[in-house]
């Protein structure tokens, strides 16, 4: 069985770096309300300002427009994005296990895309998997090694199948304040105790985003007639019978706790989009990056 | 008209409540893992509401119509349809189904009403056999119906006469069974209630009854040669019936007597005649009108009778002898037997009286080689000096002693006709040969052994029989299981529909799980 994370090539990852970019540098990214800090110039794709040409710089990056006002080389000055330190949570509990691991192999590709993005935009990058517990991570930094050390991570990394709880809080000790979070889980834990953990990570982060990965099949019934349904995290048991008139209720539930998520994600500015295991990575990624896209 | 064939089976419905516990708390819940019980707990409280709800439970309804088909199946239901009826005729034709009366045979009478009850019966068709060749048969069909009897009468003319043969079984399977019969064979009347047949009598009435009852067989008290044999005639009818008396002993005819008996009379006709002959004695009647040789006889074997009154062992013997005797287990005080005695007293040497009596029985032979003597009821082999000798082959006559067992020419055992009933022999147990000899403790204790198992009672001997099972009359049997209005029957069997219908049912519930998934995954898009 390959993995996952051969799927990320490098050229589709490319495609999506301005998307990324303008994600970084717009409104899109913080709509939490806060304002990006350290803009400083360097690679980025929104204007500050002119100057004079050196010979450090490429000759293709003169505007030859502002060179004919000043009559001298002028070349354009973009804002950077690596001046931003981003958190990746990825959940490593068991429920992402389930159903031939779809949502962890759409979580790994994600993360490993999503932490190209932002590296190649000289953001600095850390990555904490936790479950119940922090089980494993890497501090910030940047460069391809740092990506070669995130993808290893991830390429090692396998979820238990049974046990470990989803609480985000555990990850409180290794966040940077101020720093940026994504969280990438299915977010299948209690209502209550879900918003108190994103609202206390949020209080800690500049700005959060979480990206809800569903698979259709957790809302669908395993079996048939009398059966005996066990959370693969706690263990939990309910018996339960099967019955056509009860036939569409897991999924409503689902789709009904997705709407608590969103709705408090909301209230509390952070950026949520919740996205099917079976998608491909780059239109999940696209879904999340640009509001109202449609793939 | 649908019918059950086997009812009983019904009985099997009162399982269902059983099998709707099975259907409903058997089946173990299969355990599945989800990502997380949230999603289905809400399902908990719906459930129940759906359950109270929910009106049928559509798999309980498979699996209980399944179970019905299948206790209906085994009920055997059809269609019964009639049809007029198929008759299968018997015909006894023993020899005293031709006796006559008035001119006319049992045979002949049981035709007539044969045709009586053909005329009410209108059968499709016939089919005749007889008992005493039952793989003869003579079909007899509708369209000439009006000459069925002369072809009866044919037919049994052709057909030969003789003690019935009867078939094992005769179910029929869409046949009327009619046996034509004078019911005087027992085994015949067993035959037909075992196989529920209707039975056509024809008796003369039941008027005439003679019947040798009984043959018996006693030791005279006069004299010791002869046995007195005795026959009884009885005559249980209406009427008074001449009969030929015979008494046969093997090839010999003791007697022959003309009887005239008067209604409910009997008669006790008694003879005299020697014990030597141990051929079997046979008593027999028959009518003299009929000139018919009826098998109405009894037989008695006078060579039961021969059976010892009392035994008396007297020897003049010595004290070894004496020891050896009294040291046989059987003789023992405990052991011994009541008309068994052993006396070891000394006795004149010229006074022979009968020392040792023996009583030969039919069967046993006693058979020897020069060193051995070897008895049929014995198991071991009795090792004999060489010089013994011994001759069972010499002829036993009367009043003069043959030497059984001699050694050196001289007599050790004697023995001698004393009376037709009574063999003595003799042992001359002072011989030094005989009371030397290291094998005669056994000898003598295979020779009590021998006499000690032939004891038997000395009852007279009697063969007799029931009136009721004389061969000669008839039982008062009157067409018996006659319908008035019987149809052949057919049924049509429904039960492989039945059960073609529960297979198919039972594989739609063996597939339920998956017929349920594609309905729900169908449903899924709604």
């Amino acid at each position: 069985m390959s993995s996952p994370l051969s799927a990320i090539r490098e050229d589709a990852l490319l495609a999506l770096s301005r998307i990324t970019a303008r994600w970084l540098n717009s409104d899109w990214s913080h709509d939490g309300g806060h304002k990006p800090v350290n803009r400083a110039a360097g690679s980025g794709i929104e204007f500050i300002e002119y100057r004079a040409w050196n010979h450090a710089d490429d000759w293709r990056s003169i505007d030859w427009r502002a060179s004919a006002r000043c009559q001298q080389p002028q070349v354009r000055r973009y804002s950077t994005e690596a001046s931003s330190d981003w958190t990746i949570l990825l959940d490593s509990s068991a429920s992402m296990m389930t159903h031939q691991a779809d949502k962890w192999s759409l979580s790994l590709q994600c993360t490993a895309a999503l932490a190209y993005l932002l590296l190649q935009h000289d953001n600095r990058v850390s990555l904490v998997l936790f479950n119940q517990r922090i089980e494993d991570q890497i501090a910030l930094g940047r460069g391809h090694l740092h990506y070669n050390q995130i993808l290893q991570l991830l390429a090692r990394q396998q979820p238990a199948t049974r046990g470990g709880d989803s609480q985000p809080i555990c990850c409180l000790p290794a966040l940077k304040r101020n720093s940026s979070l994504f969280i990438i889980s299915d977010f299948l834990i209690d209502q209550q105790s879900m918003q108190r953990d994103l609202q206390r990570l949020a209080k800690v982060s500049n700005r959060m985003q979480a990206m809800q990965i569903y698979s259709q099949k957790d809302s669908q019934w395993p079996t048939f007639g009398a059966m005996q349904l066990q959370d693969v995290e706690t263990a939990e048991t309910i018996d339960i019978q099967f019955h056509d008139s009860l036939r569409l209720l897991p999924k409503h539930q689902s789709q009904r706790h997705a709407r608590a998520l969103a709705g408090f994600c909301q209230a509390q500015q952070i950026r949520y989009s919740c996205q099917p295991a079976d998608r491909g990575w780059q239109q999940t990624l696209l879904c999340h990056l640009i509001p109202g896209y449609q793939p | 008209m649908i019918s059950l064939q086997s009812p009983g089976w019904l009985w099997l419905l009162w399982l269902l409540p059983l099998i709707y516990w099975l259907h409903r708390y058997y089946p173990r819940r299969k355990r599945a893992a989800v990502a997380s019980i949230l999603l289905w707990r809400p399902l908990v409280a719906s459930q129940q509401q759906s359950e109270k709800s929910a009106k049928t439970d559509k798999r309980w309804l498979l699996r209980a119509l399944i179970c019905t088909l299948i206790v209906l199946a085994l009920a055997t239901p059809g269609w019964i349809h009639s049809s007029p009826p198929s008759i299968r005729l018997w015909l006894d034709l023993s020899i005293s189904m031709f006796a006559r009366s008035q001119q006319k045979t049992r045979i002949d009478r049981g035709l007539q009403r044969l045709d009586e009850v053909l005329k009410k019966l209108s059968p499709e068709s016939v089919e005749v056999r007889s008992l005493s060749q039952p793989y003869r048969a003579l079909q007899l069909n509708a369209d000439l119906r009006e000459h069925w009897l002369t072809a009866l009468q044919q037919w049994i003319r052709s057909a030969s006469t003789g003690p019935a043969s009867l078939p094992v079984s005769a179910q029929p399977d869409n046949f009327l069974q009619l046996l034509v019969t004078d019911a005087s064979d027992p085994a015949i009347n067993q035959w037909a209630k075992k196989n529920n047949m209707v039975v056509l009598v024809e008796n003369e009435k039941n008027n005439r009854n003679l019947t040798l009852t009984r043959l018996s067989l006693r030791p005279s008290l006069q004299d010791d040669n002869l046995i007195i044999v005795m026959a009884r005639v009885d005559n249980t009818g209406s009427q008074t019936l001449d009969a030929e008396f015979s008494l046969r002993q093997g090839d010999k005819i003791l007697i022959e007597k003309s009887l005239k008996l008067e209604a409910g009379q009997h008669q006790t006709i008694s003879i005299k005649t020697d014990l030597y002959n141990l051929s079997i004695l046979t008593a027999s009647i028959k009518q003299p009108l009929d000139q018919l040789d009826l098998d109405n006889q009894l037989e008695l074997d006078p060579g039961k009778t021969l059976t010892p009154l009392n035994y008396r062992i007297s020897a003049a013997c010595n004290r070894p002898v004496r020891a050896a005797l009294l040291s046989l287990p059987r003789l023992q005080p405990k052991q011994q037997q009541a008309n068994f005695a052993v006396s070891c007293e000394t006795q004149p040497a010229n006074e022979k009286i009968p020392q040792l009596r023996l009583f030969p029985a039919v069967s046993e032979k006693i058979s020897t080689t020069q060193a051995h003597w070897h008895h049929p009821l014995i198991s071991e082999r009795i090792p004999l000096p060489e010089n013994l000798s011994y001759n069972p082959q010499a002829p036993l006559l009367s009043g003069v002693s043959r030497p059984l067992l001699s050694i050196d020419q001289r007599a050790l055992i004697l023995q001698q006709q004393a009376s037709p009933a009574v063999i003595s022999s003799y042992l001359n147990l002072d011989d030094r040969a005989l009371a030397l000899s290291a094998s005669l403790p056994l000898l003598l204790e295979n020779m009590v052994d021998q006499l000690t198992q032939d004891l038997r009672s000395h009852t007279p001997l009697i063969e007799q029989r029931p009136l009721q099972e004389s061969r000669i009359s008839a039982r008062p049997l009157q067409s018996e299981n006659l319908p008035d209005n019987f149809q052949t029957r057919s049924f049509e069997d429904f039960s492989a529909y039945l059960i073609s219908l529960s297979i198919l049912l039972l594989a739609i519930d063996a597939l339920w799980p998956l017929i349920i998934g594609a309905a729900v995954a169908g449903g899924l898009g709604d």
